[in-house]
């Protein structure tokens, strides 16, 4: 019986996952709090299951919501996010880049992960949110720009802008 | 390679959560459950505190009814254990001398203790200097402490004065006496070696006995 509510909780899991982790990047605060928000969703979910047998989408999302709420109720658990960010002053409008460029690829040969992860949790969240949602989840740029609440030109040219800093940043290291 | 997917596979990783989330929630809800018990504990010390506090502030309004003297500058102890207290002769101070010779009065009748008088008029006999007057009354009080006997005696054989009862009581392990005079109460009491009184001024029972534990707190 236990091992059967584990098997059902794994195939829920697999099932949500992509949605709620869309969910907790969009809502939350920082990066660097989605894989825990996460795991107090699924703990839930887990608990829920053990007693109730069953869960709908419904329900994890409403345990989501909560989640992210509650994990920023304490102000202790925000981190500082600046508010002089040169990305939001220099805005461009980079309506030009196609939908599927891929700069990728040249620039983040050279760098680790690590490199990559702590470069992106420096950043403004917003940044990060972005590229998790375009490349990790596969999102168009019109859906992160729908989810996100911003506008596909902003989407764009935070991508644009992220992947050419990178580039910045290791010909400086390069030199 | 590097990619934003493997950056983000590393960092958020969904099998490392599922795993995490099955494997460890035991330890996760035993970590709970303790911190519960903390945080009802908790709330059980800030509620008895709370409770102090309400109950520390009665005894604070309470607190400037109360006078507490000390014995010890009034009395000596001699080789027997005797105790020679040196009551003033002024009106008030004698209706204080009274009360304890009425409440060592109680003590004989009610409790059959080894109660008796004794006239002392020799300075020499209390070795402090002492009002060279007639009417100067001393009580003598004898503690035993070990078996919490007091034995008294007085100066004055003539006190006909009537006092309500006293009681014997312990309070934070030590032995105290509570009589009470006309409208107030008061109490005795040796602590550390030294002997002291409590006089109440306005203060109802409950009142003067929650002020009691605090002053034999300390």
């Amino acid at each position: 019986m236990m091992h059967q509510k584990t098997l059902y909780f794994e195939q829920i899991y697999k099932n949500t996952y992509p949605a709620i982790s869309k969910y907790v990047v969009c809502h939350c605060e920082n990066i660097e709090d989605v894989k825990d928000i996460l795991q107090e969703i699924y703990l839930h979910v887990y608990k829920h299951i053990q007693k109730n047998n069953e869960i709908n989408i419904t329900y994890i999302y409403g345990i989501a919501r909560n989640k992210v709420k509650d994990y920023y109720r304490f102000s202790y658990k925000n981190r500082f996010i600046s508010i002089f960010s040169k990305h939001h002053e220099e805005l461009e409008m980079i309506d030009t880049i196609p939908d599927d460029y891929d700069l990728e690829r040249d620039i983040l040969l050279k760098c680790s992960n690590e490199e990559i992860w702590k470069y992106l949790t420096d950043k403004p969240v917003i940044i990060s949110k972005v590229i998790y949602l375009y490349y990790y989840l596969d999102l168009t740029i019109q859906e992160i720009a729908d989810e996100l609440n911003i506008s596909e030109s902003n989407v764009k040219n935070y991508i644009y802008r992220t992947l050419k800093d990178l580039r910045k940043k290791l010909e400086k290291e390069a030199l | 390679m590097t990619t934003f997917k493997n950056v983000f596979d590393k960092y958020i990783n969904q099998d490392e959560i599922y795993e995490h989330v099955v494997n460890r929630r035991h330890t996760r809800m035993l970590l709970k459950s303790a911190i519960s018990i903390c945080m009802i504990i908790l709330v059980c010390l800030v509620g008895k505190n709370f409770l102090n506090e309400k109950s520390s502030t009665i005894v604070k309004d309470a607190a400037d009814k109360v006078i507490i003297n000390s014995l010890s500058d009034n009395y000596i102890i001699d080789e027997n254990n005797l105790i020679y207290i040196q009551a003033n002769p002024s009106i008030s101070n004698q209706n204080s001398f009274y009360e304890k010779h009425t409440f060592i009065q109680e003590l004989e009748k009610n409790y059959d203790w080894n109660v008796y008088y004794a006239q002392l008029q020799n300075e020499d006999d209390l070795k402090t200097p002492m009002e060279q007057d007639d009417t100067v009354l001393f009580t003598v009080i004898k503690f035993v402490n070990n078996q919490k006997e007091i034995e008294v005696k007085i100066s004055n054989k003539d006190i006909s004065s009537k006092y309500p009862n006293f009681e014997s009581s312990i309070i934070n392990d030590i032995s105290i006496i509570i009589y009470k005079n006309i409208n107030d109460f008061n109490a005795l009491y040796e602590k550390d070696g030294l002997y002291y009184e409590v006089k109440s001024l306005n203060l109802n029972e409950k009142e003067f006995i929650e002020v009691l534990k605090v002053i034999l707190e300390k």
